[in-house]
């Protein structure tokens, strides 16, 4: 077993762009990483066909790709400037790329860091700091409230993918049945300082303090640039308000400027909201129809439940015949001080068997919420 | 799963669970078959204004089919896709690629012979007549099972081909090209032989019919699995296409097993010519034995066909006085007519109904004595027969499939297969809604579209109602009355009573015996809108084909599958209704085309070249991803749904209208929906290209 820090790279890239960041990332040398599908939503303008005057704005959604791959702390930046300057993230719509620290634990050696080949960077290419991801996981139709209050506080474009929930249902036999397990896991990111107030208002309209709804926890991002694209439609100026955004991001640096919530007058959780804290994130990848069985011998040690998602894994060369490449990604909430203990029961799962060949991901959680059983 | 782990929920909460559970899949069926029944009901009813008979019945059924719909759309969800996915996605590790082909191979011929559908290609095949299309004949009744282990082998072709695809990341569409092109280049050469011509429709139907409700969504669960472990691309669509190419490939088979038939049968004649004494030889090797066909002559043919057949009226006389004293005989002709009475009035030819009547009276009391039993309990015959009966199809065609996979996986996979006893109640839940389902289908639904069926040609024409025959006994010459019309050509007719009213009936003297003063005739009715003024009628025909399309492929359990996954697939991005609506569109224009060809006894050769031509190029500008999703929803349209449907209204319009064959419709059902898909992926490939000229 070995354990090291590694920086994630996320990026977002719209559908129909897959397939040039694909080849760019080949060229920097990104031999393997992780894809899966996902679906944006954005806001669209529309002019009544019959009364010319009448404006509607409807939701849109349109494919997106999800790209995820490890590189060396002292490639990240790097890394990020050459996908935003190669994919011209710069330009709102296209998508988003950032980065997170996370602690890996796999079998082997660091293969899986991809070494990275760039030469030159360029100094003028705009990324923020001071970012904060928010992950939200509802049952499956329910996506659409929490989706509409990322698109009203206009944060960024939320990005949908599907998964499959366990835990409780499980136990259930076979009535579970009964019960749908699928998910929809809505990720947005957002500016630090309004991390917390949008996190309140994704609780309170989504009511993930309701039994069975759903959870919700913020995770910090290092570095990146995030699609601010909400809007499409008819543009009236040389310049859209999101190009407007995007340029002054870039002269400050971070978007802490367009923070929309003060810190002073905060309005403070309602009861009802259970806040957790001192979470941390352990998200493991592994061959498909394997993620279920580990999931179920964590359950029984002491786990409370799990969202796995289907992941597309792409290797320039084969020669690890163990990773299939359909491959499965879950996602596992616990507190800190259960970690080893949870990784100790992955490991003993199988986890990291050639039938799995899993590689865990320990993320840090910034807060987390979901109902709290009355006492 | 952990036994000590489990909780138990208090009762009341499970069931209140389950209740729900149930109401909200049945309720979704509901709505879904809702749209169909109460179209076909407003049709038959208020625009024909023909009645609806044994409406109870069908009520009863219709309910049948709505559960058993529900059962069997969350056993496919349940057992049947993850069953095939799971083997789809361990195959490619654990085995080399020929024994996957020949794998995907046997997996196709099964599938296709424990498919209930093809059953229905042989309902269709009783009203073909021997003597106008022997081809087609011999292929629907003697070779059956030829015919079947063609289209088997056509659809194992596809599979062996589809996964081909899978391993080499190939595109669908050089495949399309080559088959499309193939196919039409021989469908042309087909039609300049008299017999190859009528199998035309046939060999076009059977690749729509073969791919069912049980084997799309195995079949495209396990193509979307091996897709998932091998492809290249990232796109989880990859996995389709593996539907198209077993609608297309059996095309190519059944015509090749039609021209390797010609040989053995006779060309099309009048059926006098065609029975002539001097063919017998020929004949009677189109039946399974002489007895078999004589039955067919008698029951099929008319007067002077039986007189070529037997020579002389002595011969005649031989036969039926042999009848007379042979009740084993007897049974097998009145096999489905509880007594001779019966039988004979429903005889299509009234001069061989008069000769019979007249010359032996005593032919009208014989009784079949196997009917009479069953008829006597009507409740036990229906839940022996009919539910017993349908339980076995169900069990045929998902029992050997199923039984197919788990052995392959646990010999070949030897690994736990996840949540093995959810898919266990999935298959047991999709046998019990298949059962449930064509219980229901028998009791109610093919009956109303039967009846609409029918029905349909009065829109514009006068029909004979056969089952509704009238044979007047002691019919005095008195009580025949003389009318003239306009023009001054007399017609006569006379006055009867029936259910306390009196009515009138033309008479002609050629159905009338003097001796015997017994008199047969059929009843007609129509059209609609006077003998004058057909057109609408026409356009009354064309717009219930097209709704009754639409509607019922909404309801389709393998489209539903299909679009489901799709959408899954894409996280929404391809809404299941978009596509579901698209498909049902095309379905419904597709039937209404299939309609116009039956109508106007077009050859199927004109609706199939300019739809494929225009599909090649379509195709062609599509992205591949979209020509796969395309290309394979034409064939989850044809299922248990809209198959039953469709038959009837072709027999129906076909039988009235007098054509040859009423095959093809569904062909046309198949080709249309490709196109309706086709042209909403260029629209949505278009809003996706458009997206970045937005920003």
């Amino acid at each position: 077993m070995y354990k090291f820090k590694a920086i994630k790279i996320v990026c977002e890239i719209y559908g129909e762009l897959s397939s040039a960041l694909l080849s760019s990332l080949k060229e920097i040398g990104v031999k393997n990483m992780n894809i899966h599908n996902g679906r944006s939503v954005s806001l669209i303008e529309k002019s009544s066909k019959i009364f010319s005057n009448l404006i509607t704005t409807k939701m849109e959604e349109s494919p997106f790709d999800i790209y995820e791959f490890y590189v060396h702390e002292e490639d990240e930046l790097k890394v990020i400037k050459y996908i935003i300057k190669k994919n011209e993230l710069f330009i709102p719509g296209r998508g988003s790329v950032y980065s997170i620290k996370i602690d890996i634990i796999t079998n082997e050696d660091k293969s899986n860091i991809n070494k990275i080949n760039i030469t030159q960077t360029d100094d003028s290419i705009p990324y923020l700091t001071k970012l904060v991801g928010i992950r939200c996981i509802v049952q499956k139709g329910n996506s659409l409230t929490a989706i509409k209050t990322a698109l009203s506080v206009g944060s960024s474009v939320p990005i949908v993918s599907i998964g499959e929930g366990a835990g409780l249902r499980d136990k259930l036999g076979l009535l579970r049945i009964a019960i749908s397990a699928e998910k929809e896991i809505v990720n947005i990111v957002v500016n630090e300082n309004d991390a917390d107030e949008i996190m309140n208002i994704l609780i309170q309209t989504a009511k993930i303090y309701d039994v069975g709804k759903g959870f919700i926890y913020t995770y910090p991002i290092n570095k990146g640039l995030v699609n601010t694209k909400i809007y499409r439609g008819r543009q009236k100026y040389a310049a859209s308000v999101d190009q407007i955004i995007s340029a002054i991001d870039h002269l400050k640096g971070n978007a802490d400027w367009r923070r929309k919530f003060s810190k002073i007058d905060r309005y403070s959780y309602s009861d009802k909201i259970n806040i957790l804290t001192n979470l941390i994130d352990i998200n493991f990848n592994c061959n498909e129809g394997a993620a279920m069985d580990i999931i179920q011998s964590v359950l029984r040690t002491g786990g409370t439940g799990a969202t796995i998602g289907k992941i597309k894994s792409y290797f320039e060369d084969d020669s690890d015949e163990n990773i299939y490449p359909a491959r499965e990604i879950s996602y596992m909430t616990i507190p800190e001080n259960h970690k080893d203990k949870i990784i100790a029961s992955l490991i003993s799962a199988g986890i990291f068997q050639p039938q799995s060949s899993g590689i865990i991901e320990i993320i840090k959680v910034g807060k987390a919420s979901t109902y709290k059983k009355p006492n | 799963m952990n036994k000590e782990n489990k909780i138990r929920l208090p009762l009341k909460q499970s069931v209140k669970l389950i209740v729900s559970y149930i109401s909200n899949r049945v309720l979704e069926q509901f709505k879904k078959i809702s749209i169909i029944i109460l179209y076909l009901v407003f049709f038959q009813t208020i625009i024909l204004k023909m009645p609806l008979y044994e409406s109870g019945m069908i009520a009863i059924g219709l309910i049948i089919i709505i559960i058993g719909l529900a059962f069997f759309f969350e056993g496919i969800m349940l057992g049947l896709m993850p069953l095939g996915e799971s083997l789809g996605l361990k195959l490619p590790k654990k085995a080399k690629l020929p024994f996957i082909l020949v794998f995907s191979f046997v997996l196709g011929v099964l599938a296709t012979i424990a498919e209930p559908a093809v059953g229905a290609l042989k309902a269709n095949g009783i009203f073909v007549k021997a003597w106008e299309a022997p081809l087609l004949f011999v292929m629907l009744n003697k070779y059956t099972f030829l015919l079947v282990t063609a289209i088997g082998i056509g659809v194992g072709i596809a599979a062996f081909i589809a996964m081909l695809k899978y391993f080499f990341s190939l595109s669908i569409k050089p495949i399309l090209y080559v088959s499309i092109i193939l196919l039409l280049i021989i469908s042309i050469f087909s039609i300049f032989d008299k017999n190859l011509l009528y199998i035309l429709g046939l060999a076009w139907d059977s690749g729509g019919i073969t791919t069912g409700p049980v084997t799309v969504p195995l079949v495209v669960a396990l193509g979307i699995g091996v897709s998932r472990i091998v492809s290249k691309t990232n796109s989880g669509l990859a996995g389709f296409g593996i539907v198209t190419l077993a609608s297309l490939i059996p095309v190519l088979t059944v015509l090749i097993l039609g021209a390797s038939l010609l040989g053995k049968v006779p060309e099309p004649d009048s059926s006098e010519k065609f029975f002539e004494a001097q063919n017998k030889d020929k004949i009677v090797s189109m039946f399974e034995s002489e007895e078999d066909a004589e039955i067919y002559i008698l029951k099929n043919t008319n007067f002077n066909t039986w007189m070529s057949y037997f020579g002389s009226k002595d011969e005649i006389t031989t036969y039926i006085e042999n009848l007379l004293s042979d009740t084993s005989l007897q049974n097998k002709i009145f096999s489905d007519k509880k007594d001779s009475n019966e039988w004979i009035k429903s005889i299509s030819d009234a001069e061989l109904a008069l000769f019979l009547t007249t010359k032996y009276p005593e032919v009208f009391d014989i009784k079949n004595d196997e009917l009479l039993d069953k008829t006597e309990s009507m409740f036990g015959y229906i839940i022996k027969g009919v539910l017993l009966e349908n339980l076995k199809v169900a069990l045929l065609s998902i029992a050997p499939l199923i039984a197919f996979l788990f052995i392959v996986y646990f010999i070949f996979i030897r690994e736990k297969l996840f949540d093995l006893d959810i898919i266990i109640l999935g298959i047991v839940f999709s046998i019990v809604g298949l059962t449930l389902f064509n219980f229901g289908k028998d009791l109610g639904f093919v009956k109303l579209g039967k009846q609409t069926g029918e029905g349909l040609p009065v829109a514009i024409k006068k029909i004979k109602l056969s089952e509704n025959k009238k044979i007047f006994k002691n019919l005095d010459i008195d009580a025949i009355q003389k009318s003239i019309k306009e023009d001054g050509t007399i017609e006569k007719f006379f006055y009867y009573k029936e259910n306390d009213k009196y009515k009138t009936t033309t008479f002609d003297e050629k159905y009338y015996d003097s001796e015997k003063k017994i008199y047969a005739i059929d009843d007609t009715k129509g059209p609609l809108f006077g003998e004058n003024n057909i057109i609408p009628g026409f356009i009354i025909i064309l717009i219930f084909c097209f709704f009754m399309g639409y509607s019922a492929t909404l309801a389709e359990p393998a489209l539903n599958a299909l679009a489901y996954t799709v959408e899954e697939l894409t996280v929404g991005t391809f809404n299941k209704n978009l596509l579901i609506q698209s498909v049902s569109v095309g379905v419904g224009v597709g039937i209404m085309v299939g309609a116009i060809k039956i109508l106007f006894d077009i050859p199927l050769i004109y609706l199939l070249i300019p739809p494929y031509i225009l599909l090649l190029i379509l195709t062609k500008f599509t992205e591949e991803q979209f020509v796969s999703i395309a290309w394979d929803s034409a064939g989850v349209t044809t299922g248990p749904v809209t198959v039953p449907l469709v038959i009837a209204i072709g027999l129906g319009l076909s039988s009235q209208v007098g054509v040859v064959e009423g095959f093809g419709i569904l062909a046309a059902a198949s080709a249309f929906p490709i196109l309706s898909v086709l042209s909403t992926s260029m629209y949505l490939s278009f809003k996706r290209k458009s997206y970045l000229s937005d920003i």
